[in-house]
Formats: structure tokens, C-alpha cells, sequence
């Protein structure tokens, strides 16, 4: 009888351990997943910001573009991830109250070097640094894409890139630290939820762009004399409308690596969580982001007709319900999505007739809609708490605003100081005759259309 | 309609179920407004359209 119960036990240990082995490599894959996913993404705004620019520039907008992707990766793995396990509680570099945070504890797992090197490179008996510090890493090239299509045509290369460096080391990171991180003061003292990154990267990336874009200045021909402003249409409209496309199809992995994997020692619990530790199923996500693309086109197409801003409608859909991807009701999520659309194009008229020129509308897309979406959930979602455990603050209008008001001076603050400097240092702006005779022309080995498109070969008989 | 839809002092501890906004009652009603928006979306995409259409009879 005691060897049978031995046995028994011994089985039982087994079955444990693989179970325990096989809920670890489903974490492993669900992060690594969503890496090729989120790169679906870039792959999107490679499309939208080459067919969105003139021919003579098609070339160099997606040069600048694959750039800000390569130079972004090794940012964030040399400094990005530090700042965001140092920072959440400020500047002071201070350990939070869930001890997953400041200086001391991103010395010790966030370096390249030392003792911390042990987390950031294989490592047998760790399987999630590698492919949480991914996922985050591809947040971080998402908010450089958001900002290289407001300035394209115009801006040096290795300017944009060094201000796609200081965006996604980090002043995205240091949004994410403060106002998406369970050890966040943002979080803890103001209750901020932005469960999708609506206000933590949509609109610090967008709101950076708009520092840059008031440095950088209009494209040569965009506005006249009076102020009025001319239309400078993309060579390839389906190439746009395409690439639009696929940023929604990558979106899906970026969402769903918001989401904290249970049953690991690093988890919130046995299930599924927000990154601030709160309850969420993937089912809440499929509901909701379906139900706010489609919203987003409706209310797009109701007002302007146009794919364009259709297919930037489906994105502003889905950013506007961003930030309570995890609590909104469906149709909910929809009505909210629905009004994005309907406004997106007006605000972006707006932006123009101040005088900025942003080719894409990334600063209304991302920014505009990316505020609206997190004091909408303020408005709607009050009361929920942002945090597990009592006493966490709970979501509110004025939480949301602060949130709100800090992404947005984070975002324009950088943006403006870092291209501010590059403009002192003559390396913002391309020069006025390189401008005129197209940036492909100019430096890049490569034509875009060789054969220019001509009318195919007849069918075969 | 709007707000945490639980009584229980604010926090997540013993939360099951349907989570969202309006669970428990009044979710019918965003249903309704969606259902709203649709076809007012569809009736004046119509209207522009035969509009469009007038110009080539």
C-alpha cells in the first residue's frame, strides 16, 4: 500500500511538473507570437508611408522607415528597458510597492553588462525576459513608425532616426513606466488605466511628432502665401489604403501583448490580467477591437467617403477604445470607435488650417484620438479599480486628464527639445533644391519605378 | 449604464462573471444605439450615393 501511494505521488509530481513546463511554454510562445505580429505592423506603415509619398519621394520615405525599425531594436535593448523597471515611481529612480521596480531592481535584470546581462540574453532558466523585452521592444518601433509618417519628404535621415531614438528609448518608455506599470504613480496615485496604449503610445508618439513637425516646418508647396493649404496628394492611394490594412492586422499582436500571461511566478494569478494586474480574457479583446474597427470605418465613411481616412478610421477605431479594451461593453466600444471616425478628419483640417503640415495624419490618428479615447473611458469607465488589491485608486475623468495631460507634455516636450537641437545643428531638414528634385534622386541607389507603370503585356491567346 | 458595475467597495477581490460596462443591466441599451448608428450610417450613405447617381440619368 505505501509503494502504490508512493508511486502515486510520484506520479502526481510528474503530471505536475509537466503541467508547470507546458503552462511556461505556452507563455514563452504567447509573447514570441505576438513579435512577428506587431512587425506586421511595419510592415503596414512601410506601405502607407511610401504609397502616401510623392514618387520622387517613395524610395527615402521607406528608407528613413526601415532605419527608425533597426535603430529603435538596440535602443531599447541598451537603454529602453531600464528606463522602463526604473522610472514608475519618478525620476528618483525609487522601488515601488510591488517591488517590480526602480533603479536598484532594473540594475539588476535590465543591463547589458554586469550581473544584469544574465536576463538579457539566452538564458536556460529564464524563458520570458527575451520575449517580454521583444514585444516591448516592437511597442517602441510602433511609436517611431507613428511619428516617421507626419514628417516624411522632408526631413535628413539620420536626423529622423536620432529623434526616433529619443521616442521609442525613451519618452514612450517613460509614459510606460509611469502610467503602465502596476509600481506606476500615474497608476497607484491617479488611477490612469490605458490598458491599450491609446495615451502611452499613440499619442506620446503622435504628440513628439508634433514637436518635430513645428522645428521641421511644412514640405516646400504644401501651404500658400495666404495660408491656405494645398493638397499634396501620395503617389499610390492603394498602397496606402493597403498598408493602413495591415497596421490593423498587426495590431492584433500588439494588443495582445498587453496582456500578462497567469500561472507563472511572474504572473498576477492563474488567469489572464491587464498589465496593471485587473481581470481580462482574450474574448474581451475579440469583441471589442472587431466592434471598434468597424465603428471607426462607419464613422469615417459617413463623413468624407474617402479610404483614406476609412481605413485611418479602422485605426482610429480601435485606438480610441484602447484603453478599456479589457472593460468596454462591445457596443460600447462601438459607439465610442464610431465617433473617432466621425471626427477624425475635421480635427485634422483643424491641425491644418494651424499651420502644420502632417502628411499622413498621424498627430490626429494617434494623438488626438488617442486623448479622446482615454478621457472617453473616464467618462464611461469611472469607478473601476486600476489596480488589484483594496484601496487601489480607481478610474476617473480627472485621472484620465492628468494621464492624459502628462503622455501629451512627455510626447511634445522631447519632441520639440530633440529636434530643436538637430535643427541648431543643421540636421533636420533636408536642403530646399534636394527637396524640389525628390530625396530619391538625391541619395538613395534605387528607382522606384523604373519602367514607370506601363499597361502589361497582352494575354496569351 | 456607465461605471464599475459591482458593490463591493471598489475593488476586483471576488469579481466573476460579465465585467463590462453595464453588465448586470442597461448593456442592452449601447446594443440599441449600435443598432441605431448601422442604419442611420446605411440611410444617409444611401442619400449621398442616389445623389451622386442623379447627375448621370
Amino acid at each position: 500500500m505505501e509503494e502504490q501511494l508512493a508511486e502515486l505521488a510520484a506520479q502526481v509530481a510528474a503530471l505536475e511538473g509537466r503541467g508547470a513546463l507546458t503552462n511556461t511554454m505556452f507563455a514563452e510562445m504567447f509573447y514570441y507570437i505576438t513579435i512577428p505580429l506587431m512587425i506586421i505592423i511595419h510592415a503596414g506603415f512601410l506601405a502607407y508611408e511610401m504609397g502616401a509619398s510623392r514618387a520622387k519621394n517613395a524610395l527615402s520615405s521607406g528608407v528613413k522607415n526601415i532605419l527608425a525599425f533597426a535603430f529603435v531594436i538596440p535602443a531599447f535593448y541598451f537603454f529602453g528597458w531600464w528606463v522602463y523597471w526604473g522610472l514608475p515611481q519618478g525620476f528618483s529612480g525609487a522601488a515601488g510597492p510591488n517591488g517590480l521596480s526602480g533603479a536598484e531592481f532594473a540594475n539588476s535584470i535590465a543591463w547589458g553588462w554586469g550581473e544584469s546581462a544574465a536576463f538579457m540574453g539566452p538564458n536556460l532558466s529564464d524563458q520570458i525576459s527575451g520575449v517580454f523585452w521583444g514585444a516591448f521592444t516592437l511597442f517602441a518601433a510602433t511609436t517611431a513608425s507613428i511619428m516617421s509618417g507626419a514628417v516624411i519628404e522632408r526631413i535628413q535621415t539620420v536626423g529622423f532616426v536620432i529623434l526616433a531614438i529619443v521616442l521609442g528609448g525613451f519618452s514612450w518608455t517613460l509614459a510606460a513606466a509611469w502610467g503602465w506599470h502596476a509600481d506606476g504613480w500615474l497608476v497607484l496615485n491617479w488611477g490612469v488605466h490605458d490598458f491599450g496604449a491609446a495615451g502611452l503610445v499613440h499619442a506620446v508618439a503622435a504628440f513628439f511628432a508634433l514637436g518635430v513637425l513645428i522645428n521641421l516646418g511644412p514640405r516646400i508647396g504644401k501651404f500658400n502665401a495666404d495660408g491656405s493649404a494645398n493638397d499634396l496628394p501620395g503617389h499610390n492611394m492603394p498602397f496606402t489604403a493597403t498598408g493602413l490594412m495591415l497596421i490593423i492586422v498587426g495590431f492584433w499582436g500588439f494588443l495582445m501583448a498587453c496582456v500578462v500571461v497567469g500561472g507563472e511566478a511572474w504572473s498576477w494569478g492563474a488567469n489572464y490580467a491587464t498589465i496593471y494586474g485587473t481581470p481580462i480574457t482574450l474574448g474581451a479583446l475579440a469583441f471589442n477591437i472587431l466592434m471598434s474597427i468597424a465603428g471607426g470605418i462607419i464613422g469615417a465613411w459617413i463623413y468624407t467617403k474617402d479610404p483614406f481616412w476609412m481605413m485611418s478610421g479602422a485605426l482610429a477605431g480601435i485606438i480610441s477604445a484602447a484603453s478599456g479594451l479589457d472593460i468596454y461593453f462591445p457596443a460600447l466600444a462601438f459607439i465610442v470607435a464610431f465617433g473617432a471616425g466621425v471626427i477624425l478628419k475635421p480635427c485634422a483640417s483643424i491641425l491644418e488650417r494651424m499651420g502644420i503640415d502632417d502628411a499622413v495624419g498621424a498627430v490626429t490618428v494617434h494623438g488626438t484620438i488617442g486623448i479622446y479615447g482615454m478621457l472617453m473611458l473616464g467618462i464611461v469607465g469611472s469607478g473601476y479599480p486600476a489596480a488589484l488589491g483594496e484601496g487601489a485608486a480607481t478610474v476617473s475623468l480627472v485621472g484620465q486628464l492628468v494621464g492624459a495631460v502628462v503622455f501629451i507634455a512627455i510626447g511634445l516636450i522631447t519632441g520639440y527639445a530633440s529636434s530643436l537641437v538637430l535643427r541648431m545643428l543643421g540636421m533636420l531638414r533636408v536642403p530646399e533644391s534636394a527637396e524640389i528634385a525628390g530625396l530619391d534622386t538625391v541619395k538613395v541607389p534605387a528607382q522606384a519605378y523604373p519602367e514607370g507603370i506601363p499597361a502589361s503585356a497582352p494575354a496569351a491567346e | 449604464m456607465f461605471g464599475f458595475p459591482f458593490d463591493n467597495g471598489g475593488t476586483w477581490d471576488g469579481v466573476e462573471g460579465a465585467v463590462f460596462m453595464g453588465a448586470g443591466g442597461g448593456a442592452g441599451t449601447y446594443t440599441f444605439i449600435a443598432i441605431a448608428i448601422c442604419i442611420a450610417a446605411l440611410v444617409i450613405g444611401q442619400m449621398g450615393e442616389a445623389s451622386k447617381y442623379s447627375k448621370h440619368k
